[in-house]
């Protein structure tokens, strides 16, 4: 399929959407980049140079800071330290390269108070009571999505139910119409952050922008139990006084939730049930024992996540970091998947052991930017697995299929999970 | 909440629940979605404190039994 005729399918899920949308970013090019960190971190915590120039991928990042000197680090205490300090690690950084997909208000790319002051509106929605509000879309779907396939005795669960869920989720609780899905799904893929050319990314937060606009018109009308009317009461403080939220930051802020929330979910699934079916023991374990399957789900997070670097940071004055002298100006790219094997934090740190009563990853950043969907992310992940372990018996790699393998540098994800049962 | 031995900045959490997760018999989510500390902490002490270590904006101080509370309720 060639990309208008992606287009005009809507191309939800698909190999080539997925193919296209995501080797801009190093998929396909790099497979498994922890052979290479494990060098890097073993030499210096951190390096010059972004992760792309670092494994030789072109960087489609290159034309944002043209003349920025540019460092990665590859250990835990370095990129805990600039996610933490983000006085002298701005996220003002990105404010411009994200700028066609999250528009003008920034969750990313703000620092405090700004990044607070928004931040604090959408923050009730990923609490305890905000978890229901996604929950109750999440276990109906995954059932509906395994009745699809169910009979034919062989599916790619890449396609056909880890692409199939997160976007879902976020539409429905957008109050997106079950019929726009296709069309919705579509412009989720485009406004990933690097992943599209910027122009498409443009036109697809347009497009999300005005369909949203009407869902905000009826809900101002007739609010119902979704995240537009909760965000339509809400107010935000400006020199002091209260004033209730614009339309246009409210199309902001679901302009922020979609890249982080649709293909990061979905790219975890994939690469956790890859791992899964390579481990055959550990499957049957699972069957048994369901309660150690939030620890399979944090350890996947730390030992193959589905981003490699959290957002790049700018350095707002001369620093240090692992000895190294960090200009002002420089963009320093935090490396969470390196830091999350590093061995001065966790013991034999290349081994995928859900056992080992993992520390706090940085799987989902740490500081002030600490993913706010965290919580709805692992339990959709949970209640993923849950549910296929309940539906399909002995679940194992279809032998007719390629081996799928986990691929990708920015964002990593599997080439698919062909799989029968019974 | 004048007894405990952990004092939750509001200002500061975000929910994040890494602390929740690392010591779920010290630390809970209260009604309005800020950490709580239980009222009978009973977690390792190698699991609290990597709790606290855990807290990604820093919300979560321990005052020593033998220091004043007053001076870290500011």
């Amino acid at each position: 399929m060639n990309d208008e005729a992606i287009l005009a399918h809507g191309g939800v899920g698909r190999e080539d959407w997925e193919r296209k949308t995501t080797s801009r970013t190093g998929a396909g090019q790099v497979d498994d980049p922890y052979p290479r960190l494990a060098a890097l971190r073993a030499d210096a915590p951190i390096h010059r140079g972004s992760f792309f120039t670092i494994f030789d991928v072109p960087d489609p990042t290159a034309e944002v800071w043209p003349d920025a000197e540019r460092f990665a680090t590859v250990s835990y205490a370095e990129t805990e330290q600039v996610l933490r300090d983000s006085e002298t690690f701005s996220n003002a950084g990105i404010r411009k390269m994200t700028e066609y997909v999250f528009g003008p208000v920034s969750l990313m790319g703000a620092d405090n108070p700004e990044h607070r002051k928004f931040r604090s509106l959408v923050q009730p929605a990923f609490g305890r009571k905000g978890l229901e509000m996604w929950g109750q879309h999440v276990r109906p779907r995954l059932d509906s999505l395994i009745d699809s396939f169910a009979g034919h005795g062989r599916s790619d669960l890449y396609f056909d139910y880890c692409a199939q869920f997160p976007v879902y989720v976020i539409a429905m609780t957008l109050g997106v119409d079950v019929k726009d899905l296709d069309q919705f799904h579509h412009w989720a893929a485009l406004m990933q952050i690097a992943a599209a050319p910027p122009e498409e990314a443009r036109a697809a937060r347009s497009a999300v922008e005005a369909y949203m606009q009407l869902v905000i018109d009826q809900r101002r009308a007739n609010p119902r139990d979704d995240l537009v009317s909760m965000l339509i009461d809400r107010e935000i403080e400006e020199d002091g006084v209260n004033i209730r939220i614009t339309d246009e930051q409210i199309l902001g802020l679901i302009c922020n939730l979609l890249p982080a929330g649709a293909g990061t979910t979905y790219r975890s699934l994939g690469i956790l049930l890859v791992t899964l079916l390579e481990r055959p023991q550990l499957m049957e374990r699972l069957y048994e024992d369901r309660a150690i399957v939030p620890a399979v789900v944090d350890e996947l997070l730390r030992w193959n996540g589905p981003v490699l670097v959290a957002p790049p940071r700018l350095a707002t004055r001369d620093t240090q970091i692992g000895g190294l002298i960090i200009p002002a100006g420089s963009i320093v790219e935090p490396g969470i998947a390196a830091a999350n094997r590093d061995p001065l934090v966790f013991a034999d740190p290349e081994r995928f052991d859900p056992d080992r009563g993992a520390k706090t990853t940085l799987s989902f950043s740490t500081g002030p930017h600490f993913c706010a969907g965290a919580s709805v992310a692992r339990m959709e992940l949970v209640t993923a697995l849950n549910v296929l372990l309940d539906r399909l018996p002995n679940l194992r790699f279809d032998p007719e299929q390629p081996f799928p393998k986990i691929t990708g540098l920015w964002y990593r994800m599997p080439t698919g999970v062909p799989v029968i049962w019974g | 909440m004048t007894n405990t031995q952990f004092i939750i900045d509001k200002m500061r959490c975000i929910c994040a629940q890494n602390c929740v997760r690392t010591a779920p018999s010290t630390f809970d989510i209260g009604g309005d979605d800020i950490v709580i500390v239980l009222p009978l902490p009973h977690d390792e002490w190698r699991n609290i404190l990597d709790a606290i270590a855990a807290c990604p904006v820093n919300a979560i101080t321990y005052c020593e039994p033998t220091t004043d509370f007053q001076e870290y309720s500011k």
